[in-house]
């Protein structure tokens, strides 16, 4: 099994990658971490705003679930358990820090302009075309900025729901919150979005 | 107006809405209500432009450093399955050992649980021997205690409690020095001995 190539791991469903995980196999560890660095990165970043510290949390989230991998229980889904740890550290954080307010142009606590350069949020899409791109830029910057201004709570579900296209049922279990609160968050984000959005149009 | 064009959209019906799921009531009531066609059209943009927000790559080397703070177990079958065929031929040889030992065992009981008498007969002068041996063994050492110069001394010594009692205090307070001073001698050296 350790001969097993990348295309035979993205053949395999995440419950099947872990248990190989779970014999002891180096590639099984390194496939999980292939499949979920970047949907894990990207919601703590958009929580956080600050790359280097969205990293640490991210390898945080990854180091405790593939420590514990063996305490895995397969009748949840992998994704579940591993956004649920990553939304809790950056819950966390947030509540620690009350980090809950963004600056487009770098984390407040980038000093040098490398740092600030590094923390700026980059935002587009390469496939459109160059006006297309700006607009794009622009919304995609404006909508950022709405997000960061949402309560931490409101952030994470809006993020899993519109951005990750997570079902509710899916973020109730995550964020361990009911269905019911899960829908009410939800709804209230889009509302609070929608006259964020609004206000930056009109200014 | 009919009366339920008067009931806004409840959220339900907006995110049916949202997820492209087209519900009759609330059709009919966008038809009639621009203040909810408003609200719609707004959450379709918003959703729109959530979606289309880019996924963020982390640093370059994010799973190395990962791995490098992963303690991957490696299962007790890994172990067993890589010895090396000199241990495997071993352990495969005592097993054998150990099957030859217990099956003698086993059906030395068996035949005597099948024949009592015989098995009594067999082992009973066997047994004898070894009580008379201990027996003896016994006698010899208290009879050459007794020969002893020393002896005589003991045994009026131990004849009166009132000799006793200080004998016995001297002879405890003795080895309990004794294992004192050895615990000390067999101790570990301190950290900061300075040797």
């Amino acid at each position: 099994m350790t001969g097993r190539t990348p295309a035979d791991w993205r053949s395999l469903s995440d419950q099947d990658v872990v248990q190989f995980a779970v014999l002891g196999h180096d590639s099984a560890y390194r496939e999980l971490i292939r499949r979920y660095q970047r949907p894990i990165f990207s919601l703590v970043y958009r929580m956080v705003r600050d790359r280097e510290l969205a990293e640490d949390l991210a390898q945080e989230t990854f180091v405790k679930v593939l420590n514990a991998i063996d305490t895995y229980r397969p009748e949840y889904k992998f994704s579940s358990w591993i956004f649920k740890i990553a939304n809790n550290a950056a819950i966390d954080h947030l509540r620690k820090r009350s980090l809950d307010t963004l600056s487009l142009d770098g984390s407040p606590h980038a000093e040098t302009a490398d740092a600030i350069e590094a923390t700026t949020l980059q935002i587009g899409d390469t496939r459109e075309t160059q006006l297309d791109e700006v607009a794009s830029r622009e919304l995609g910057a404006q909508i950022e900025a709405a997000i960061s201004q949402l309560r931490p709570e409101y952030r994470s579900c809006i993020i899993l729901r519109h951005v990750d296209g997570r079902p509710y049922e899916e973020i109730a279990e995550m964020l361990g919150l009911p269905l019911g609160t899960v829908k009410t968050y939800i709804h209230r984000a889009r509302n609070e979005l929608r006259i964020l959005l609004a206000d930056t149009r009109d200014d | 107006m009919s009366t339920h064009d008067t009931h806004h959209l409840t959220a339900d019906e907006l995110d049916g809405l949202l997820d492209g799921n087209t519900v009759d009531r609330a059709l009919s009531h966008l038809g009639t209500c621009i203040l909810c066609r408003t609200m719609v059209e707004l959450d379709q943009r918003v959703v729109v432009a959530l979606r289309a927000l880019p996924a963020f790559d982390p640093p370059t080397g994010f799973a190395d450093r990962v791995m490098h703070r992963v303690a991957i177990r490696r299962p007790l079958v890994e172990a067993i399955v890589v010895a090396s065929p000199r241990e495997r031929a071993a352990r495969r040889r005592v097993a054998i050992a150990a099957l030859v030992a217990s099956g003698t065992v086993a059906a030395g009981f068996a035949w005597a649980a099948a024949n009592p008498t015989e098995a009594f007969n067999w082992s009973s002068p066997a047994l004898q021997g070894v009580g008379q041996t201990l027996w003896a063994s016994i006698q010899a050492v208290a009879a050459n205690a007794a020969e002893q110069p020393w002896f005589g001394g003991v045994r009026d010594t131990l004849a009166s409690p009132a000799r006793a009692l200080p004998a016995v205090a001297i002879a405890a307070s003795l080895y309990a020095a004794a294992l004192i001073g050895l615990r000390r001698l067999l101790a570990e050296p301190a950290a900061d001995a300075g040797w």
